[in-house]
């Protein structure tokens, strides 16, 4: 055994759930390795802080209401009327035929916005245009003809980030765009693909909401983290090397986007 | 009917006092308010409907907390499939160094300041994140925490660990942008 695998019994150990041979093992161990004295030391102090620290939060009183009401609706546990239990096989079949049919092709977004971010951080991605005009970036966006969408380039500069400009690229002979920022030296890069298709759940929350955005995910890619967020007019990620919270603080504080 | 009513009765009585739990649960999960009240008002509605085939006498919250999970992988079985492996390696040396340190330096987790352990929760990967949301703040066992995670005790063992690892890592990232710890 090494010291990764003794540190899950040196955890497991404070929380109480070795068999008392893995204990044996690791009492000796311990004797033995000065790192692994440290970690159960560190474990020991860190397990009590975050306990201590990541408390149960109160529901807040509008969201227990509403929980009660959304119960008092509901049906008697174990017991549903026949018309009911009709209606949720239709609707499944509804769900799983739109499934079918909608499912996305998938294309891998974060790929790309990760690799760009790689070669922007190493100064190696080439910008068609420099500006730090987003309405001019869009009209150059635009103006190429390559683009199966309408662009938009956000404005970051209440977030404090200065746009150094932007360029299409292509993979796997998909045009997209990439508009680069800085702030202090910290880039943020934000794509813009084009999805062919809607997802399920475009379709199911958006009727009606087109300019919305339908979905919002935080994914960690390669120590950098990516924002995706899909609407009908395709697919945006922004990439940065940022915490999620950092870079939802800088956006929430942002001015509409721009389009040319 | 009586038998209907008894039965909402005892699950008012058992389950919703433990709307807290599952409310912080699914908040920890998502980041996100209003995820997370839609998330802890499907596990409701779900727990209510499947109420008379909980087990008397087993952990209510753990019930609770494995249907949330459920719900929860069910709505977003993309986030968590696209989800990249994290490099350990650079991990593993940052928490030996921090270790280290510790071990010579008392106040050491007084640097850390209240919102930062959220914020290093919020950028653990998920599965990571769900261990220690359960075994953490709402003090499941191992064995309810697999059940819930759907994976085996041993593989909720070696999430925590490398959950803790990364969170204190995390945590000291944020100390040192602050300027506090060099």
């Amino acid at each position: 055994m090494n010291c990764d695998t003794y540190h899950e019994l040196i955890v497991a150990d404070l929380d109480g759930t070795l068999s008392p041979s893995e204990r044996d093992a690791v009492r000796s161990h311990l004797d033995a390795c000065d790192v692994c004295r440290n970690a159960r030391a560190l474990e020991a102090e860190f397990t009590a802080y975050l306990r201590r620290r990541a408390r149960v939060i109160e529901t807040p009183p509008s969201v227990q209401a509403r929980l009660r009401v959304a119960l008092a609706q509901a049906d008697t546990p174990g017991r549903r009327p026949a018309f009911l239990t009709a209606l949720a096989a239709a609707s499944l079949i509804a769900a799983a035929l739109a499934f079918a049919l909608l499912r996305p092709t998938t294309p891998d977004f974060v790929r790309p916005a990760t690799d760009d971010y790689r070669l922007a951080a190493a100064g190696r991605l080439a910008l068609d245009v420099t500006t730090d005009d987003p309405r001019e970036l869009a009209r150059y966006f635009d103006g190429t003809r390559r683009l199966a969408f309408p662009s938009t380039v956000h404005d970051l500069t209440p977030a404090g980030f200065r746009l150094k400009g932007g360029a299409v690229r292509e993979r796997g002979g998909v045009a997209y765009t990439v508009s680069v920022y800085e702030r202090d030296g910290t880039l943020v890069l934000a794509h813009q693909f084009h999805a062919d298709r809607p997802t399920t759940e475009e379709t199911a929350e958006t009727a009606g909401r087109a300019n919305e955005v339908a979905s919002r995910e935080y994914l960690r890619a390669d120590e950098l983290g990516v924002w995706v967020m899909r609407d009908r007019k395709g697919v945006r990620c922004l990439t940065t090397s940022l915490p999620a919270e950092d870079l939802e603080d800088a956006l929430s504080g942002t001015a509409p986007e721009a389009t040319s | 009917m009586a038998a209907d009513e008894e039965l909402k009765a005892r699950f008012e009585a058992c389950a919703l006092p433990l709307m807290h739990h599952v409310y912080t649960a699914a908040l920890y999960l998502t980041h996100d308010r209003a995820e997370a009240e839609d998330l802890l008002q499907e596990t409701y509605l779900r727990a209510y409907r499947f109420f008379h085939r909980f087990t008397e006498g087993t952990n209510v919250k753990a019930w609770l907390l494995t249907i949330l999970y459920n719900v929860l992988r069910n709505r977003y079985r993309h986030r968590v499939a696209e989800q990249r492996r994290v490099d350990f390696g650079p991990v593993a040396e940052a928490y030996e160094r921090i270790a280290a340190a510790a071990a010579r330096d008392d106040g050491f987790f007084s640097r850390y300041v209240d919102g930062e352990i959220e914020r290093a929760l919020g950028s653990l990967p998920h599965d990571y994140r769900a261990a220690v949301v359960l075994v953490d703040v709402h003090e499941l066992s191992y064995a309810e925490a697999a059940t819930a995670l759907g994976c085996p005790v041993g593989t909720v063992r070696s999430r925590l660990s490398r959950a803790r690892r990364l969170l204190q890592v995390a945590l000291h990232d944020y100390a040192r942008q602050r300027g506090i710890v060099g």
